[in-house]
């Protein structure tokens, strides 16, 4: 592994819930607390992990998109989170993002030059006819006519959009880019076609990628390593196939178990027993957060352990395995976890 | 047996300027009774219309249903009087949609409305109502049903919600169940619950699924027989088994090719080039063609939906000279 281009270090989001008159702060939603990864240049992180588990945040902490409480992102070795005026101004063109919604992350009213060419202008890399050269550069690289430059979002369908998107996330040449669901709002067929275009520009460009993403498959396609979230926190990560060939966590095992396979001989072989592995319908808010491990209510290794006392008293750590430095797993029990119900 | 659904040649187009959008044209399948069929296809293919025709959910105009017949048990819904209708719709026919959230009341409780689709269908005294809605809660495995019933649907998770509605389409025990997307808006370990309890109401009551979905993992784990759709029409038609083991028609082939798998690695995904056609400018003849990378001349004919041997069906003029090549793609 080479050096870490990007390393997040106990970063942490806690969101006010005011209520009352005054809207005096009642409760915290800890959305993200205490994450810490490192993303080396030219490879991708996966983060994964159900609705709410705070991976969106962390995309948008780290960009500053919204402010952190604590923790601290360093990029080339400078932390992010401190910079201000024109140093931020240069970083934030060295880190770029990827939205989820190709319908909703383009201006209507704009062309697709003036979207694709607006970072150019606002940084004041290009104007005129040097500005047009380089969006029609851009559109070719991303797989679009250059002589489309001139119509609306609308015209486009959502794979273009998402294309567009992306022409305007490299237009200032970024080292660095979230990768927020780029491929959740696109049909099967169309996803493909995104999926490649990404690992094209990851080839060409050396550039580093932290895909969030709730499809397990994608991200096995496309990541080096891949964190798993819960509630706030990272609870195992690891190199892509470790992860997924020997998964440690019971949360980690219970998310692959739940995946139907495309396959109808292997019909019903998991699905079942991640079904009833996956305990109530309610996943536990990260307003009250269980105590002890958060995940024991649904673990399906504390019921197997009988329901051991540290689970619900102790908030165990990430720690590397002793079997597999590489490998870092959240749980008290991972030493016996190797069966679970994968 | 007699099929208990039988679509016939169903057109349903929708008025627009750009001239009439063919959203469905020209689609025949059938579902025996206690069988789950899957209609799978992408965004616009017309598999939701499909649905929504056979209850006849489609607002008209725009919409209009210019030629076809859909028979429930031998009775052509297409013709019925509308008030006969209503008694089929959530009565024998039961549907439930892909957005729990948008499509329970906000304003009224959870019990209200399964009592509400109850009483509607069936003669049940109220004071007998409460529980025969706790009844219909426990048969979805719904946990605490006594606090359940009181509550609001914001007051529920995404999952809670769907197996509500899940409780509102099966308490009149319908013979055939309609779920459109039923699992998109949740998450994978909400699925799996979702899917597992389909499976366990169908061997419970013996009632006919009508799944509609994008995703072939949903599919590898119900259906018993598929219909793949693309640009609305039926493109492919065979058993479950037969499908996944043997896709013939270069579409088909190309979405199974395009799945990143988490049960291996491949290097690099296979794309299908395009996007999907406009429903009111489709190409004529083969309306996969212009995607298609086995196109020829031959296919500016439309290619009529042929049965091979076992049941197998497949719209391409060129599936034999495909078929003896060995599936390169193909899951």
């Amino acid at each position: 592994m080479s050096s870490p281009l990007l390393s997040v270090v106990d970063l942490k989001k806690h969101f006010p819930i005011r209520a009352g008159l005054f809207g005096r702060v009642k409760e915290w939603v800890r959305a993200v607390d205490g994450v810490t990864f490192q993303v080396p240049a030219s490879e991708t992180l996966g983060l994964v992990g159900e609705s709410g588990c705070g991976k969106t945040t962390v995309g948008r902490a780290l960009l500053r998109l919204t402010p952190a409480t604590s923790g601290s992102v360093l990029f080339n070795g400078r932390d992010v989170l401190t910079l201000r005026g024109h140093e931020l101004r240069q970083t934030r063109r060295r880190m770029q993002l990827i939205f989820q919604d190709p319908y909703g992350s383009l201006n209507p009213r704009m062309t697709i030059e003036q979207i694709v060419g607006e970072p150019l202008w606002v940084h004041r890399v290009a104007r005129g006819s040097e500005l047009r050269d380089r969006v029609a550069g851009l559109m070719k690289q991303v797989g679009l006519r250059p002589e489309a430059a001139g119509r609306y979002p609308h015209e486009f369908s959502g794979g273009q959009r998402q294309r567009i998107g992306i022409a305007r996330a490299l237009a200032l040449e970024p080292a660095f880019i979230v990768c927020d669901e780029p491929t959740s709002a696109l049909d099967v067929s169309i996803r493909a076609q995104i999926v490649n275009l990404l690992q094209d520009l990851q080839a060409e460009r050396g550039l580093s990628y932290l895909m969030i993403s709730h499809d397990l498959g994608v991200v096995r396609h496309i990541s080096t390593s891949v964190a798993v979230m819960y509630l706030g926190r990272i609870v195992e990560q690891a190199p892509t196939e470790l992860l997924y060939e020997h998964p440690r966590h019971p949360y980690t095992q219970l998310l692959l178990a739940a995946i139907p396979v495309p396959d109808p001989g292997q019909r019903g072989r998991k699905l079942h027993t991640a079904a009833v592995a996956a305990g109530d319908d309610a996943v536990p808010s990260p307003v009250n957060l269980p105590p002890g491990c958060p995940f024991h209510p649904r673990c399906a290794l504390y019921r197997e352990l009988g329901s051991p006392e540290e689970c619900h008293t102790k908030h165990p750590d990430l720690v590397p395995l002793a079997d597999a430095p590489a490998h870092l797993v959240r749980c008290h029990f991972s030493s016996r976890s190797g069966a679970g119900v994968h | 047996m007699p099929p208990l659904l039988e679509v016939d040649n169903l057109r349903t187009w929708f008025r627009t300027p750009a001239g009439p959008a063919k959203a469905v044209d020209g689609v025949s399948f059938s579902i025996d009774p206690g069988k789950t069929l899957a209609v799978v296809g992408e965004s616009g293919c017309g598999k939701t219309v499909t649905a929504l025709s056979i209850l006849q959910l489609i607002p008209r105009p725009p919409g209009e249903f210019v030629s076809g017949a859909i028979r429930f048990d031998g009775v052509d819904l297409l013709k019925l009087p509308r008030e006969e209708l209503r008694a089929i719709r959530g009565g024998k026919i039961g549907m439930i949609f892909q957005e729990p959230g948008t499509s329970l009341n906000p304003v009224f409780t959870v019990g209200n409305q399964i009592a509400e689709a109850i009483s509607l269908h069936r003669k049940v005294p109220r004071a007998a109502l409460r529980a025969e809605v706790l009844n219909s809660l426990k048969a979805v495995r719904v946990s605490d049903p006594e606090r359940r019933i009181d509550q609001y649907p914001h007051e529920m998770s995404g999952g809670m919600k769907q197996r509500v509605m899940i409780a509102m389409a099966l308490s009149c025990n319908p013979r055939l169940l309609i779920a459109d997307e039923p699992t998109t808006a949740v998450d994978v370990t909400i699925q799996a619950r979702i899917l597992d309890l389909l499976r366990q109401m169908q061997a419970e009551r013996g009632m006919a699924i009508l799944l509609i979905t994008h995703d072939l993992g949903v599919v590898a784990e119900l259906a018993d027989d598929v219909v793949v759709m693309y640009a609305g029409q039926v493109i492919e038609r065979a058993s479950a088994q037969e499908l996944f083991a043997n896709p013939m028609h270069p579409y088909t082939r190309g979405l199974f090719a395009s799945l990143p798998r988490i049960d291996r690695k491949e290097r690099r995904l296979q794309a299908i080039e395009g996007s999907v056609p406009a429903a009111t400018h489709f190409p004529q003849g083969c309306r996969f063609r212009e995607r298609c990378p086995h196109a020829g001349p031959e296919c500016s004919g439309e290619p009529p939906l042929l049965t091979l041997n076992d049941g197998h069906a497949v719209a391409c003029w060129k599936h034999e000279e495909l078929h003896v090549q060995p599936a390169a793609v193909g899951g």
